[in-house]
């Protein structure tokens, strides 16, 4: 067979139009045969590539996890985002008889601050553990997310003073502040109510509700390292966790040693009330704003 | 009606008419069920994707077999050739339960067939045999004119021939 016959089988074999040359039974026979060779027809591989594709549905699921991931990680940084305290103390002493900034040393004539005329040299005080304590405790609460609490200090209890009788109603349910409604048993506005009349002294709490602070802890602290000196501490709390902590004594000696805001870190500020000082310390609240703060004698 | 809707039933009515053919094509050419399905579904997978230019081609079918040709050529490159031929004698016994017994023993004597067979001729006998294409387009598709191709696909259906003469379609 010549090369032009071959051509010609072959493409009739294949059914081209071809206008002359002889027939080829073998190779229409082959062509038959490739022809009856096609793979048949599967609905199970064509349904195959209408579905999406498992990668395609782990990219999605890839592509959501990073979303999340990214949504996550800046929830987190602004969660874990606290503004940076001052390292060095802020002693802003803005009562009345203060003399500036200077610092209360132990060996300082405290006469000026008392009025008092017996001079007392000799006696050192110095400023308790706990008060430091308190202090960084206070600063290192968080203003968000944190624990909320603002824990007790070493060695002050919680509840009522001693003499105070405890689980009595609150007789007379001394007014909170304002805002805060009427005392109820075992509230720590009733044990402020309670403490205060038991006091000899002028308890002083926050007037109002600045920054929308709860009244959260009330303590009468008796330092075993001071002599003759209780300090009263209020612990207020915001809802994002914003502390203020009241710690109040009449005005001595040794609670200026113990209440002196020099050396302290954090936002801290004395004031006196009436011949109470009391120590601010925030960790949200700087002392410009701790020195608007209002207050008023607990009655 | 949708137009989402009408091109699903386009586009299933397209895989129906072509799937026999280029399934055909794609195990006569690559020596493997295995590849072929691969292939097929990739290739049928690109032309929903472009869909729209699909459907304006003059030939849709021509397409999709060049799609498949290059797809295979791509995986025969990357696969290799000793890898290809270790697959297609295993894919006879594997893949065995999925095709109907009948005419399964034809298909296996054409694939041994075209396997002895230079590509050119094999792609030439293929594409003539089930993409039904004109000796130009397969000229096209392997770079040669339409008179080589026809020439190509004479000489290889001459090839296999006999070995195809006891075979009953």
């Amino acid at each position: 067979m010549s090369d032009d016959d071959l051509l010609n089988a072959a493409a009739r074999a294949a059914g081209e139009p071809v206008a002359d040359g002889p027939a080829d039974p073998e190779l229409e026979h082959a062509m038959q045969v490739l022809r009856a060779a096609s793979v048949p027809a599967d609905s199970v591989r064509r349904a195959g590539i209408m579905k999406p594709s498992p990668f395609i549905k782990l990219h999605y699921f890839a592509v959501a996890a990073v979303v999340f991931f990214c949504i996550g990680l800046v929830t987190l940084f602004k969660v874990s985002f606290t503004p940076p305290l001052p390292m060095n103390g802020v002693a802003v002493v803005n009562a009345p008889n203060a003399e500036g900034n200077d610092p209360i040393k132990p060996e300082n004539d405290v006469d000026g601050y008392t009025g008092g005329d017996d001079p007392q040299p000799e006696v050192s005080h110095v400023r308790p553990q706990w008060v430091l304590d308190e202090v960084n405790r206070v600063a290192q609460t968080r203003l968000t997310g944190g624990t909320g609490k603002v824990g007790s200090p070493a060695g002050g209890g919680g509840g009522s003073p001693a003499g105070g009788g405890g689980g009595g109603p609150a007789g007379g349910g001394g007014s909170g502040t304002a805002g805060e409604g009427t005392a109820r048993p075992d509230t720590p506005q009733a044990r402020l109510v309670k403490l205060a009349k038991a006091s000899d002294w002028s308890v002083f709490s926050l007037k109002g509700r600045p920054h929308y602070m709860d009244l959260k802890q009330v303590s009468e602290v008796e330092p075993a390292d001071a002599v003759d000196l209780k300090i009263v501490k209020l612990s207020y709390a915001s809802y994002h966790q914003t502390v203020v902590v009241i710690l109040q004594a009449p005005d001595s000696p040794a609670a200026r040693a113990a209440l002196s805001p020099d050396g302290l870190t954090g936002h801290c500020l004395l004031i006196e009330r009436d011949g109470v000082l009391l120590l601010l310390l925030s960790n949200g609240l700087n002392p410009s704003e701790l020195e608007k703060l209002e207050f008023k004698p607990v009655e | 009606m949708a137009p989402n809707v009408q091109r699903n039933q386009d586009f299933t009515q397209f895989v129906e008419a072509v799937e026999p053919r280029l399934m055909s094509y794609l195990r006569y050419t690559t020596g493997s069920m295995a590849d072929a399905e691969d292939l097929f579904q990739e290739t049928m997978m690109r032309a929903h994707r472009d869909w729209q230019e699909v459907v304006s081609k003059d030939q849709p079918q021509a397409w999709v077999f060049t799609i498949a040709r290059n797809l295979a050529m791509n995986r025969h490159k990357r696969k290799g050739t000793e890898l290809r031929i270790l697959r297609s004698r295993q894919d006879g016994v594997a893949h065995m339960p999925d095709q109907p017994l009948e005419g399964e023993e034809t298909r296996r004597l054409v694939q041994e067939a075209l396997q002895t067979l230079p590509e050119d001729q094999r792609e030439a006998v293929s594409l003539k045999v089930w993409g039904d294409m004109s000796w130009l387009e397969i000229g096209r598709m392997l770079g040669v004119s339409d008179d080589t191709a026809s020439r190509l696909f004479a000489r290889g259906l001459k090839a296999i021939a006999p070995m195809l003469k006891g075979v009953s379609p």
